[in-house]
């Protein structure tokens, strides 16, 4: 049987949704595959750009950014918005540079979310894992 | 009195660097006394065998990236024989805007300049390295897969950034070789620019708060002479570049492209002027806009890789994912 490819996927989660959200998944016992390495960041606009590129450059195959819904609920008011406007923009660089854009997603994920985060990841690692490791 | 200065002078860019170091008119004079130029294609009559047999050399003064073969073993070799090497100006320091090529494919590159493009006859081929004929053999250099700053190559002693390199960086670059003529200490990696960015130092009134509605291009819209670019709309690299050029474009009336490299805690210019635009993009509406309405937004920027990194691809993550696939 040849061993099927493990893609490493970096998730960088806001403290008040979308991590809570992975807690509540822990705590509910709900099953998702183990290849997130989940960050916790205070809100999802703290998450610099930089960050993303930078795990994908370390060997990251994918990057999951989790945040509060749109439009109301995040903590900091309005820092889901300025996370969206910077995937976006990250998105449209990677297309540019010819690496496949679905490498990086974002979701909105709230702290009650436990089971969408479980369903999030397990789709997100298979979406990956079709698409293959990102160095080739 | 000291023995003079050997220096070697290659290039590889579109010689403005060197049109900016003759304008510097008597200045170059008092470093004629202590520098004797051996080669340097523009202005002596040195070819590359001159280059090669001499043994050593104190100075070497690069100015344009690495383009062909040609280019990287000249900085090989210029680096194996001189003390001091010198990175001038900005294709040189960072790769400046050759190297925007790299968004692309070399096969890609070769076959819209020799065979897409409309001067170009049909089923015509990019010329190859080595081309035999019925008697003869013709060489070019190779064209590289990748344009790269010269310290991929080399180490470099000094950086002069700028493009081309302003008199304030040039006078700062001859008192540093004024220096090492009298110290005769090799400086490593010096950086001959502000460690703060232009934004310090900008003319410009700072706003206190920005909202933008789009990214315009700069002919899209009129530019306000004492307005901040980016209160206007228009992408300016002040932000992440490093100061020391003068502000020569700002008060030009045009956006700073970045040509000084970026500031010491920036790794990746574009990514960081990426979390700029995103904090000031509709800041006022985000919610009335939705998701809906900033995507319709953001899509229709144009070019973006190409405008966030005009002078700094090869610093990029970006490009450095993409050389880590092709390997």
């Amino acid at each position: 049987m040849s061993k099927q490819f493990e893609p490493k996927i970096v998730a960088f989660l806001c403290k008040w949704c979308a991590s809570a959200g992975a807690d509540l998944a822990g705590v509910s016992r709900l099953k998702y595959p183990p290849n997130l390495v989940p960050i916790r960041v205070l809100c999802s606009s703290r998450i610099d750009p930089q960050f993303v590129l930078d795990a994908f450059e370390k060997g990251a195959d994918g990057v999951l950014i989790g945040g509060c819904h749109t439009p109301n609920d995040c903590h900091y008011i309005t820092g889901n918005f300025k996370a969206f406007k910077r995937y976006l923009m990250l998105e449209k660089m990677l297309g540019e540079a010819g690496i496949e854009t679905n490498r990086l997603r974002l979701e909105w994920i709230s702290a009650t979310e436990g089971r969408k985060l479980a369903e999030v990841a397990t789709e997100f690692v298979e979406e990956i894992q079709k698409l293959g490791p990102l160095k080739r | 009195m000291l023995n003079k200065l050997k220096a070697a002078y290659a290039y590889s860019s579109c010689a403005g660097c060197d049109v900016a170091i003759v304008n510097l008119g008597e200045k170059l004079l008092s470093l004629s006394e202590k520098v004797e130029f051996v080669y340097w294609t523009t202005a002596t009559d040195f070819k590359m065998e001159d280059l090669k047999r001499r043994k050593e050399l104190d100075l070497a003064v690069v100015a344009g990236s690495i383009r062909t073969g040609e280019h990287e073993e000249l900085v090989k070799l210029l680096r194996r024989k001189s003390k001091v090497m010198i990175a001038l100006g900005s294709c040189a320091c960072f790769g400046g805007i050759p190297s925007l090529a790299n968004l692309y494919d070399k096969d890609k590159l070769l076959n819209t300049v020799y065979g897409e493009s409309p001067s170009s006859s049909k089923g015509a081929e990019a010329p190859k390295p080595l081309t035999k004929l019925d008697r003869i053999e013709l060489t070019i250099p190779e064209f590289r897969n990748w344009c790269d700053p010269i310290d991929y190559a080399a180490s470099v002693n000094i950086y002069v950034p700028g493009c081309p390199p302003q008199e304030g960086t040039l006078d700062w670059f001859i008192t540093t070789i004024d220096e090492y003529y009298q110290t005769r200490s090799t400086p490593n990696g010096l950086m001959l620019a502000s460690e703060k960015s232009l934004c310090d130092t900008c003319p410009r009134k700072l706003p206190e708060k920005i909202s933008i509605n789009n990214l315009y291009r700069i002919h899209e819209i009129k530019l306000d002479e004492k307005k901040c670019f980016l209160q206007q709309g228009v992408l300016c690299h002040g932000p992440v570049t490093r100061g020391g050029c003068n502000e020569r474009c700002i008060r030009a009336n045009v956006t700073c492209k970045g040509c000084m490299g970026p500031i010491p805690k920036v790794k990746d210019p574009g990514a960081k002027l990426i979390s700029v635009i995103g904090t000031i993009l509709q800041s006022e509406n985000e919610k009335q806009l939705g998701e809906e309405g900033l995507k319709k937004i953001i899509e229709n920027f144009h070019d973006l890789t190409g405008s966030l990194y005009s002078y700094s691809i090869p610093l990029s993550y970006v490009e450095k994912i993409r050389r880590k696939r092709r390997l």
